[in-house]
């Protein structure tokens, strides 16, 4: 939830695999690039940025 | 293996001592020495430190019948020795299920109670609305409405007062289950500790004697090593928990002592009334979001955040003007995180809620 300069950061951990898509595409549909990993458990980390 | 047969009539010392702590609670009550407060505060003790001797006495078999007949090799003795901290396991789960299932009736009344208050307090809104709507001139009208928004009042208190007694009990509940599952935990872990050393002297220095102090088996170091763990730690565990809402129950159902400070005695309480208020706000918090995400509910995808989304995204296109509103909630509300964030993080359901309730969504109550 960091705000570098005009850019908002969003970082989201532990996401389970049935609510990635969601997540995903929420923060899509709020103007926001996604970046996704699988963390070493098998959930997911999502990393968003947009222009504040 | 032969053991059931020959413990008919078992009494043990903590069997008596349980048995006679029980008598003379209940003598002392009835002899006046006792409110019903501090009675409950006495059983709830008791009911743990009998578990807790349930659990110490089959982990360590400080005292077993007498064997009719000792038989069997190495292998035997380290089964007898697993089954024993089985028993111990199974009846600690069975105690585990009961207080689980009086936390579930306690929340549904909980639930029930805030319904009704609720309810109350809507009444005597739309009464108070009622009233400001009525022109001053009616004097009449007016003052048959506000008697009976008076009389809602009063049962608005009254249902308020049911719900903090229900949180209060939820609150009780949930903290002997946790302090149940704790020693529950404890010796599940204590078995498997006890099956790996069990395993390790199998074919060694595990032999039957019938004079022995744990039924007739002599265990190896590492294994009198790991019971001694298991047992400090139930013991710390049940002598370590603190009663302090129980106590603080105790004291604010009971009357003034004639030799305490009166002045003493009402700072105490009004501590006591904090220390319930914050334990029932920390039960109720949880409860919440129970019910907030239903039954395995899961990341995210509890009804307020589902609301959300719809009213963001109606059909599943975006739209603007509502997008618009949400941030002005996001900015009233007073919540940090974005709303891709605020819908996607679990543990910001409480800010999702008041989010919700200022956008006017039902499931967000």
């Amino acid at each position: 939830m960091g705000n570098g300069g005009n850019v908002e950061v969003e970082l989201i951990v532990d996401i389970p695999t049935d609510k990635l898509q969601q997540t995903k595409q929420d923060f899509e549909n709020d103007g926001y690039k996604v970046k996704v990993v699988q963390q070493r458990s098998g959930q997911w980390a999502l990393a968003a940025a947009k222009s504040g | 293996m032969r053991k059931p047969w020959a413990s008919i009539g078992l009494r043990t010392q903590s069997i008596t001592l349980m048995r006679d702590a029980l008598y003379r609670l209940c003598e002392a009550y009835y002899n006046g020495q006792l409110s019903k407060a501090q009675v409950m505060l006495l059983l709830s003790r008791s009911q743990d430190l009998t578990a807790a001797i349930v659990a110490v006495e089959q982990l360590t078999g400080a005292v077993v019948a007498q064997q009719a007949a000792l038989s069997g090799s190495a292998g035997a003795s380290s089964a007898a020795a697993l089954v024993s901290n089985a028993k111990a396991l199974e009846q600690m789960q069975t105690f585990q299920k009961k207080k689980a299932d009086e936390l579930t009736e306690a929340k549904k009344k909980q639930g029930e109670a805030r319904t009704a208050r609720d309810r109350n307090q809507k009444a005597v809104d739309d009464k108070q609305n009622e009233i400001d709507s009525t022109p001053a001139s009616d004097m009449q009208k007016r003052a048959r409405l506000e008697k009976e928004r008076d009389a809602l009042k009063n049962e608005l208190s009254a249902s308020e007062q049911t719900l903090a007694q229900e949180d209060s009990n939820v609150a009780l509940l949930q903290k002997q289950l946790d302090d149940i599952t704790r020693v529950t935990d404890t010796i599940a872990s204590q078995l498997d500790s006890v099956i790996t050393s069990a395993s390790a002297t199998a074919a060694g220095t595990s032999v039957l004697g019938a004079s022995s102090s744990r039924g007739g088996l002599s265990l190896n170091d590492a294994s009198v090593e790991s019971i001694t763990l298991g047992v400090k730690e139930i013991v710390t565990t049940v002598l370590g928990k603190k009663y302090i809402v129980e106590t603080c129950t105790a004291l604010l159902t009971n009357p003034r002592p004639p030799d305490v400070d009166p002045v003493e005695y009402q700072n105490t309480l009004v501590l006591c009334y904090q220390v319930i208020r914050d334990a029932a706000q920390a039960e109720s918090k949880i409860s919440q979001k129970m019910i907030g995400e239903g039954v395995g509910g899961h990341f995210g995808s509890d009804h307020c955040s589902a609301a959300i989304r719809s009213f963001w995204q109606p059909g599943g296109i975006i739209n603007p003007v509502n997008r618009a509103q949400i941030d002005a909630a996001i900015r009233q509300a007073g919540v940090k995180a974005s709303l891709p964030v605020l819908m996607n993080t679990e543990e910001l359901l409480d800010d999702r809620r008041k989010v919700g309730l200022i956008l006017g969504l039902p499931a967000c109550k």
